[in-house]
């Protein structure tokens, strides 16, 4: 459907080869893209999909194998050598300068310049972009400062900037990592967009349903070897994920509990915050897993760092184990046994050049300190190692700095935080952002695990299949408000899609 | 079965020696020592006075206000800070110590209150930087310098307090069994610092501020606390470094520790510490701040002006830093493995 038989894939990779050091990181991996085509590349974490990118981007060099353009060889060395080919990169931490403008961003390093190449062509510039915005059907004043846009813009920008160079090839990393599913349809449509310009998209996802969505082929990557390449018609979702870890895993269904009849352990009534959400009344019980869904920016972020005493809120009460309390800091928020995984692990959770134990204690500094000052090593490594085990975290040890783990290990050293700090209300948001299928079900497992032993647990997710997997009850937020209330017998995709749209009730 | 407990330990061991004797994490850790020694070795081909016990001391006691600075800021850095205002701290500590003893203050008083003024004016550096939310401590800290300076400078009208009581004078002037006391000073000191940064939950807060100041803040770390107590900290300590520097020089003068504040930020960094915080040693603080002052003693010998050891140093300062950067590229690199 998309490959033209006649004619040679716009990038084509041979039995390409990679070691890093004496560790085999790509074993003969063949590769291919046409133009116009989306071909999407999954595997777990540390299955190679990065390094294979990086080789095409100039970033490493593949120990053996061929890269061919157009049928022809080429050799590339560094990243500038790649841009030329019209290879860019939509990276998953953007790469754009937030206090430049918006048409700034688009050409940057690519200016229309007009004699002796140093005078900057401001109108000619802010034209051009705002040409290249419209054709990707977006509505983005190319005026305006980068800082200002959402997420979800700044990806367009990335892309629109991808145009600006020339690209015919462009490599999306996860690009829906940070995206609501509204925001995740756009980008859908703007690759749509590109597919008909004759663009190549290679689309690196850990979300396994856009494939059906936007791919027309995909490619399996596990341990360094390409496990399979299909035309996404060809198979299914069940299929593809034992492809990437090389068996299945069981989807165990949730415990049926009936949280109705446990104590209640946080409660919040007519709780607002300028700007961010609106009158919020809201039970968490004990042993309870709640799902708050709703697109991004109804408020849910702000609503669960605001219960943790983290920025303003102007009115409402809340009630720990039925007590009322004032939280003024996350200071107090933790001595009332409240955690909070934050949406971004490495900004706000984790310290990163920190080794795992130091992470680990970062909460409860004196659980087992003598005099409350002086730390006991002995006793925090056995508990780090127990929890090691438990959480199943895959590590050199208990000493390893955490910037060097996979994302899903990474996160769950932020829930063993937790459970360092003993716990009893756990605030989750996003969850298993940025985590691989594995992982993933292994942090289900933790939470699911924390409920059946009397911890409640909020959750933001942007999933919905997440939080139906997850959730006993579902609120769904739209506009700072909380728009409806569903049981887990209720609650399905349209639902929640309906009331995070602001649908009827 | 029996005896597998026992092995595992033994091989649990013999893993961590092996990994600690590696040389990347040996240069890591024993870098500036090195550095330190090859200094030392060629000073002492060089010069055959340089490792006579008297000019050894000599030495010791030169860079015991520096080594006593670097430790305050030290702390500051770790918490990916700076304190600017250190030498002007000491100036007016200085100052202040010798009016109250003129003034017929018995010294452990003068000694109490210019350590409290100290203290004071460091907390306030920590109360202005968290609670005004000014951007970065390099704001409140450059405002105490001219503050602190300014104020030594009114006090005295510009003119040094000399004569000072011999009692006073004991901690910068004095010995026991021909150690100088403000070198037992400095060993007391980095002893307490060592402990308090390695070994109590306040030292761990402060690698965790400056590993990741939110993450930091969203554990539940009172974080605006424990900055203050930094700086307060670091303000104790040129409190200190005033009153060995007074006790040395006979008297309180207002333009003491002028540029001292650059002395320790440069003897943290030589030391291994990381401007980003979250990083450093009181182990590599002390060398760097020796290696300063052998720097200066040993170019003295050797008969090179006062400025042209400014250059030297400033040299030395790039140089450290730079192998510093060199060797992270590359274990970076190494670990670009697991990626």
């Amino acid at each position: 459907m998309f490959s033209e038989p006649n004619r040679p894939p716009l990038l084509e990779l041979r039995r390409i080869t990679k070691s890093f050091h004496t560790v085999p990181v790509l074993h003969e991996v063949d590769f291919d893209v046409c133009a116009g085509e989306v071909h999407a590349l999954v595997g777990e974490n540390g299955a190679g999909k990065s390094t294979l990118m990086n080789i095409v981007g100039g970033v490493y060099a593949a120990d053996a194998g061929e890269m061919l353009w157009e049928g022809g060889r080429v050799a590339v060395a560094t990243p500038r050598q790649s841009q030329e080919l019209g290879i860019s990169f939509v990276h998953q931490e953007l790469a754009l300068a937030p206090q430049l403008s918006v048409a700034e961003n688009i050409f940057l390093g690519s200016h229309p310049v007009a004699r002796l190449r140093c005078w900057v062509r401001w109108r000619e510039m802010q034209e051009r972009a705002q040409s290249l915005l419209a054709e990707l059907g977006q509505a983005i004043d190319p005026a305006q400062p980068v800082e200002s846009l959402s997420l979800a813009e700044r990806q367009l920008v990335e892309i629109a900037k991808a145009l600006a160079a020339r690209a015919r090839l462009i490599i999306m990393d996860e690009p829906t990592a940070p995206l609501s599913e509204k925001e995740a349809a756009r980008l859908f449509s703007v690759i749509a967009q590109l597919r008909g310009r004759g663009v190549a998209v290679i689309y690196i996802t850990h979300r396994l349903k856009e494939i059906f969505q936007v791919a027309g082929r995909v490619t399996v990557l596990r341990d360094g070897r390409r496990i399979m390449t299909r035309p996404v018609a060809d198979t299914s979702h069940g299929e593809l994920v034992s492809a990437m870890v090389g068996a299945e895993i069981e989807d165990r269904p949730p415990p049926s509990a009936s949280p109705l009849a446990a104590a209640e352990a946080l409660r919040i009534e007519g709780w607002s915050a300028p700007g961010s959400f609106r009158d919020v009344h809201l039970t968490l019980r004990c042993s309870e897993i709640v799902g708050l869904a709703g697109l991004a920016g109804a408020g849910r972020t702000e609503l669960l760092e605001s219960l943790f005493g983290v920025g303003e809120r102007e009115a409402g009460r809340l009630f720990v184990n039925g007590q009322p309390v004032t939280l003024r800091t996350p200071e107090d928020a933790v001595r009332h046994g409240l955690a909070l995984v934050p949406d971004d692990r490495k900004a706000k959770g984790l310290v990163l050049t920190g080794s795992l134990l130091f992470n680990m204690v970062l909460a409860a500094p004196r659980a087992h300190a003598r005099a409350g000052v002086f730390p006991n090593g002995g006793a925090e490594k056995q508990a780090g190692e127990r929890l090691v085990e438990t959480l199943r975290i895959k590590a050199a040890g208990l000493e390893q700095p955490v910037q060097h783990l996979s994302g899903g290990n990474q996160q769950k050293v932020v829930l063993a935080k937790w459970l360092f700090a003993g716990a009893s209300v756990f605030l989750l948001d996003e969850p298993t952002r940025g985590v691989d299928v594995r992982s993933k079900a292994e942090i289900y497992e933790i939470i699911r695990g924390l409920a059946a032993r009397g911890a409640a647990v909020l959750f933001v997710s942007s999933e919905l299949e997440e939080i139906l997997r997850l959730a006993d009850r579902v609120l769904v937020m739209h506009r700072g408000r909380v728009t409806g209330e569903l049981a887990r017998t209720q609650a399905t995709q349209e639902r929640i899609m309906q009331l995070a749209t602001g649908g009827e009730n | 079965m029996t005896a597998a407990p026992g092995r595992a330990r033994v091989q649990q061991v013999r893993e961590r020696l092996a990994a600690a004797l590696q040389p990347a994490v040996l240069l890591r850790r024993f870098g500036p020592l090195f550095g330190l020694l090859l200094l030392s070795g060629t000073l002492a081909v060089l010069s055959d006075h340089f490792l006579r016990f008297d000019n050894l001391m000599g030495v010791f006691r030169q860079s015991a206000v520096n080594a006593l600075l670097a430790l305050g800021q030290l702390a500051v850095i770790i918490t990916a800070g700076i304190d600017l205002s250190v030498g002007s701290i000491l100036g007016l500590c200085c100052v202040l110590v010798a009016m109250l003893l003129k003034a017929g203050v018995p010294p452990v008083l003068a000694v109490a209150a210019a350590l409290a003024i100290g203290v004071l004016l460091g907390a306030l550096n920590g109360v202005l930087f968290t609670k005004l939310h000014l951007p970065h401590p390099f704001i409140p800290t450059l405002g105490m310098m001219n503050f602190a300076r300014g104020l030594a400078l009114v006090l005295t009208g510009g003119f040094p307090i000399s004569e000072l009581p011999a009692g006073f004078r004991f901690l910068g002037a004095g010995s026991m069994a021909w150690i100088p006391a403000p070198v037992l000073l400095v060993v007391v000191c980095c002893l307490l610092f060592h402990i308090f940064l390695r070994y109590t939950t306040y030292g761990r807060d402060t690698y965790a501020i400056g590993g990741n100041r939110q993450a930091a803040l969203l554990s539940g770390i009172p974080v605006d606390r424990r900055l203050i107590m930094v700086y307060a900290l670091s303000g104790g300590m040129s409190a200190l470094g005033a009153i060995v520097l007074a006790g040395r020089m006979n008297s309180g003068f207002p333009l003491a520790g002028m540029g001292a504040e650059l002395d320790s930020i440069a003897a943290v960094i030589i030391g291994g510490a990381s401007f980003f915080g979250g990083m450093g040693t009181v182990a590599g603080t002390l060398v760097g701040a020796l290696i300063m002052g052998v720097l200066r003693n040993g170019l003295n010998l050797l008969n090179v002006s006062a400025s042209w050891q400014t250059v030297v140093i400033g040299v030395v300062i790039v140089v450290a830093v730079w192998v510093d950067v060199v060797r992270q590229r590359a274990t970076e690199k190494g670990r670009a493995v697991r990626r």
